[in-house]
């Protein structure tokens, strides 16, 4: 009984973690820097499917040619779990080429689309993002080359060779990333610099009249969060032992964050802490315990979303600017 | 004087018989060793998890699966056994990381064997978690070849991909037809099937004239058929009407729009062959495109099984819930089935032991989808299949059976009609 | 005969362009997208099923589908104005409706769970088109989403120049000039949100007489209309109109084309459509077509 709840806590906190580095970005963003986006699983998926292709690096440092992406999938899944079950150091580092090659190529795109998407803002912003992000979950479930199509692409267990310990390490990594991705946030909410921010959220043009780059500044925030999504995007595939395309959908990796977010409160990256570990704690509960709602005469698998579309709206009711809302900076004279 | 002598031995004798006897009883009372009733190793509830892929997927498959449950713990109290198995259902909503997070949801909550998922990519996504935490898939549906694992958690009561494929291939063969063109589902399923047809079709000599892909979440197939009959005509002016079939590899739930679609095509309306998703009988395809499906002739198969539960899930699921069985729901009802006699087997609620158990009950359980026995991948050997095409019957769009699939010979009997 | 391709692209196109059409008047009376306006919408296609399963005449469903998305949505629109009361912007009041949508999402199933127990039939995807009549070999459906384009575009322009269609394009332009000048503003949006949201309702359970439905339809929709409203100009009710119909036209004519050009490997890309529409209009033309010929006569 104590394993079991032990397993169910760690399970509820490696869910907490991960989500906590989307509403952190999230955070960043919208809460801090006024730029709305409903597609944060844009690069989410883009850290994915870059995964899908360097986690099976070890394969070529091995020598062994395999289709890893497409009817090989599972031969190759094989080879490696075999291969890593007495090699710690291949798979460590592959993991690590592949965090640093996502950060590359996901700032490199946060650039890019942060600077087309400059002359957006408010709601086609986030639309814009949205639309990109369905694109790209799209063609990752249409075009195998690039993440195994529908049929996703299996992962090795990177931590094979620690046995019965390895799915308690991988969790541990997420856990960690998600630890240094909190603290680094708040240095910056706290720091200057988020200020700075704050105050473009408030009034682009008084940012701009006292000589500040808000274009810049905007790329620079995309940029930069956009790094934390695709590292995220990696721990979700990491978690899942795999990558499915369409694991990264709007309202798994984006909606929810948002509803996260709006709860904890906006702005105050504490709030979104909060409101995703309720959001978190609240999606279990109802998941465990709508079994003892079967004496109600309608399938109790819809409850769930009732419960949380119920759950949001009165919290909205109750506490409009989130549980814990944005403090207003007080000046020290 | 002798008389009453022998009178008096008599009485006597019997007397001493009489407490002999009475004697007896009470000392092999005594010294006889009664079996001590063995107490059940299990007892009580048991939770089975059912993680349906979908919302259309519980839609097809919880009824069968309900009808299992009762059947099971019919049978179990019937022969004494204190044992009663709780279904726990979850829907994965067609989300990967939600069908982990309900598995992990169905385990935390004692769960060591689920039914499901239904759709190989659910199922791939699920299985290293089922893998890692020793728990036994029992997928009803799931054809993909990337699951036949051998040593892993996952099986399945209905044979890989292959063997379905090999039977619509079977089909066009016994139709004359040595020339398909064939549009399938951009999923895991349309996609390891065109596979499997490709291959099989190579090997049998049929030529696959074209083949191409549609989106599975699209709501309207008016395009895709456009551009299947410009195919077909081609295929036609080329080999021959009656050299060429027609195939629609897919989900059951897109045999209604693409009949749908169909209706609109006249030229599809006489096709020499016209095969669809697997949904032999299905209740919805007579209900909402019977002018369709009977126009076109569509042709489905299913699986078959000349044994009483199979005739008896039939007729309780028509009474109960007014709809034909669906297809795969055959498999589904014999993986409850499997499920509750493997524990019952092992003596022990605990994935790794069920594991061992499940495929030896496989071996010997002849459920209502015919004999389950598995290979050592946990895969279904074989299975028998029965071909249905809807016709018109007095004017009304019916299924008909049309042929039987024999798996260990690999030939159709067809049925005059 | 006409080409079924060529029906499907008006049956679409028509049907887009009144939720479109619902999507941006909400937008521009509220500022607020409605997230959970699809959703409302083809919640409608349940309305027609019924009336079908009961044996009616499944454009019974029209009438009634109209009311029930009229009442949900104007529901929705008083729950956004008690949250708007609460000092919610404008953002969260938009992921606010994700949440309503969430909400009819689980109803509209538990509904379609009752229909599948009372009619004793699989009702989680469903066609009717089967149930539709045909005139000259053409769908009803056609017809009747013509005459209701047509009579919609020109019902708005009539109240557009009615008093309450004045004090609404007022409210429209500044809500706070229009309230100084005694315009009830939340009464006038409320009676605005009840009409556009039965619009909506209509083209919604005029969907399944020649698409297939299903629970997720509506969430499905969302970036299609997206796209429809920002290709036409999300302020602008005739753009939207206008929008709603490229979109629908595109996602069958264009598709079709382009296969020709491209091969059939194309079709299952055919959801990319719309959004690569979207995403391109909102960057190189954000104002929508009608914003930018309105920009270029200089109004």
């Amino acid at each position: 009984m104590a394993l079991i709840i032990l397993d169910i806590i760690l399970d509820v906190m490696t869910f907490f973690f991960m989500y906590l580095i989307f509403t952190s970005c999230l955070n960043l963003q919208q809460g801090m820097t006024g730029l709305t986006n409903l597609g944060l699983h844009f690069f989410a998926a883009i850290g994915a499917y870059i995964f899908a292709h360097t986690a099976f690096l070890a394969l070529r440092i091995y020598g062994i040619e395999l289709d890893y992406i497409g009817v090989d999938n599972n031969e190759a899944v094989f080879v490696l779990n075999k291969l890593f079950s007495t090699d710690l150091l291949t798979p460590i580092f592959t993991l690590f080429l592949t965090i640093i090659l996502v950060m590359m190529t996901c700032a490199f795109l946060g650039y890019i689309f942060g600077r087309i998407s400059l002359r957006l803002s408010g709601a086609y912003l986030g639309i814009f993002w949205l639309c990109l992000a369905d694109s790209i979950e799209h063609i990752g479930m249409q075009y195998r080359p690039l993440a195994g199509g529908n049929q996703g692409v299996l992962l090795p267990d990177f931590f094979k060779a620690l046995n019965d310990y390895s799915l308690l390490i991988q969790k541990i990594i997420v856990i960690l990333i998600s630890i240094i991705t909190f603290a680094l946030f708040k240095k910056i909410s706290e720091s200057p610099f988020g200020r700075l921010l704050k105050t473009i959220r408030e009034n682009e043009i008084v940012s701009q009249s006292i000589g500040k780059n808000t274009n810049e500044i905007k790329v620079k925030i995309i940029t930069f969060s956009s790094i934390f999504l695709g590292v995220a995007g990696v721990l979700v595939c990491l978690r899942t032992r795999g990558i499915f395309a369409e694991s990264f959908n709007r309202i798994d990796v984006s909606f929810w964050p948002w509803l996260m977010f709006i709860l904890g409160g906006s702005g105050n990256l504490l709030g979104s802490l909060l409101g995703t570990l309720i959001c978190v704690v609240i999606r279990r509960i109802v998941l465990y315990s709508k079994f003892y709602l079967t004496f109600l005469p309608v399938d109790i698998i819809w409850i769930e979303p009732i419960l949380l579309g119920v759950t949001l709206c009165i919290t909205l009711l109750i506490k409009p600017r989130g549980i814990l809302p944005e403090k207003p900076h007080k000046l020290k004279y | 004087m002798s008389h009453l002598v022998s009178k008096k031995i008599l009485a006597i004798f019997i007397i001493v018989l009489l407490v002999v006897g009475i004697g007896a009883y009470f000392v092999g009372q005594i010294t006889v060793v009664k079996p001590s009733p063995v107490k059940p190793a299990l007892s009580g509830e048991i939770p089975i998890g059912v993680l349906h892929s979908s919302a259309s997927e519980e839609g097809y498959f919880q009824s069968a699966i309900n009808i299992a449950f009762e059947d099971v713990n019919k049978w179990f109290n019937e022969s004494g056994i204190p044992i009663k198995f709780v279904p726990l259902i979850e829907n994965a909503e067609e989300s990967t990381t939600k069908a982990c997070e309900k598995l992990e949801s169905l385990i935390a909550r004692g769960c060591q064997v689920i039914i499901g998922p239904q759709w190989s990519t659910t199922s791939l996504a699920v299985k290293p978690i089922a893998d890692e935490r020793k728990v036994v898939l029992i997928s009803p549906a799931s054809g993909s070849p990337a699951l036949s694992i051998a040593g892993d958690y996952f099986t399945r009561t209905i044979p890989p991909i292959d063997a379905w494929q090999l039977v619509d291939v079977a089909i066009a063969m016994g139709r004359g037809i040595n020339v398909l063109v064939v549009v399938y589902s951009k999923d895991t399923f349309g996609e390891t099937s065109i596979a499997a047809l490709e291959k099989i079709a190579k090997e049998k000599g049929v030529v696959i004239y074209e083949s191409f892909a549609y989106d599975p979440t699209a709501k309207d197939f008016t395009v895709e058929c456009s551009k299947l009959v410009e195919k077909y005509k081609e295929a036609v002016s080329k080999f021959g009407w009656e050299k060429v079939g027609v195939e629609i590899i897919g989900a059951g739930g897109h045999c209604v729009p693409w009949l749908t679609a169909v209706e609109k095509f006249p030229e599809l309306w006489k096709t020499a062959s016209f095969v669809g998703p697997h949904v032999a009988g299905a209740t919805d395809v007579i209900k909402y495109t019977g002018s369709a499906a009977a126009k076109s002739g569509f042709t489905s198969i299913g699986p078959y099984a000349r044994s009483p539960l199979s005739l008896s899930l039939k007729t309780r699921h028509k009474e109960r819930y007014g709809t034909e069985c669906y297809t795969y729901g055959y498999a589904a009802y014999d993986a409850v089935w499997i499920a509750a006699l493997s524990i019952l087997a092992a003596q022990e609620y605990k994935g790794e032991k069920l594991i061992k158990v499940i495929p030896s009950i496989s071996r010997v359980y002849m459920g209502a989808s015919g004999y389950c026995a598995m290979n050592e991948a946990g895969d279904r050997i074989a299975m028998d299949f029965e071909i249905k095409m809807v016709k018109f019957i007095n004017d009304t769009p019916s299924w008909v059976t049309i042929g039987y699939f024999d798996s260990s010979t690999q030939t159709i009997t067809w049925v005059s009609t | 005969m006409i080409d079924p391709l060529i029906i499907s692209a008006i049956a679409n196109s028509l049907i887009m362009g009144l939720v479109a059409l619902g999507f941006t008047l909400q937008y521009v009376t509220l500022r607020v997208p409605n997230l959970a306006h699809t959703t409302i919408c083809f919640s409608s296609a349940y309305i027609t099923l019924t009336f079908w399963l009961l044996g009616y005449n499944p454009y019974f469903g029209v009438f009634i589908g109209f009311l029930e998305s009229s009442i949900l949505t104007y529901l929705l629109y008083n729950f956004l104005n008690m949250l708007k009361a609460r000092g919610l912007d404008d953002v969260s009041l938009m992921i606010s409706t994700i949440g309503i949508s969430m909400i009819i999402y689980g109803f509209a199933n538990i509904y379609l769970d009752y229909l599948a127990y009372v009619f004793k039939t699989y009702t989680r995807t469903f066609t009717l088109a089967n149930a539709d009549f045909k005139l000259l070999g053409i769908p009803g459906v056609i017809y009747i989403s013509l005459i209701l384009f047509v009579f919609f575009l020109l019902f708005f322009n009539w109240l557009l120049s009615t008093k309450f269609g004045i004090q609404l394009r007022a409210i429209v332009e500044k809500p706070s000039l229009a309230e100084v000048h005694g315009v009830d503003v939340k009464r006038v949006v409320g009676i605005a949100w009840f009409i556009i949201g039965g619009i909506g309702g209509i083209a919604g359970s005029l969907w399944p007489l020649w698409f297939q439905c299903d629970p997720w339809l509506g969430p499905l929709m969302l970036t299609s209309i997206f796209a429809a409203c920002a290709l036409g100009g999300i302020k602008s009710i005739l753009g939207s109109l206008f929008g709603g119909i490229f979109i629908g036209v595109s996602q069958v004519i264009l598709l079709s084309v382009l296969s020709d050009l491209v091969g059939t490997w194309i079709i299952s890309f055919k959801t990319l459509i719309p959004l690569i529409i979207a995403s391109l209009v909102l960057l190189f033309l954000p104002e929508g077509i009608m914003g930018k010929i309105q920009k270029y006569r200089g109004g």
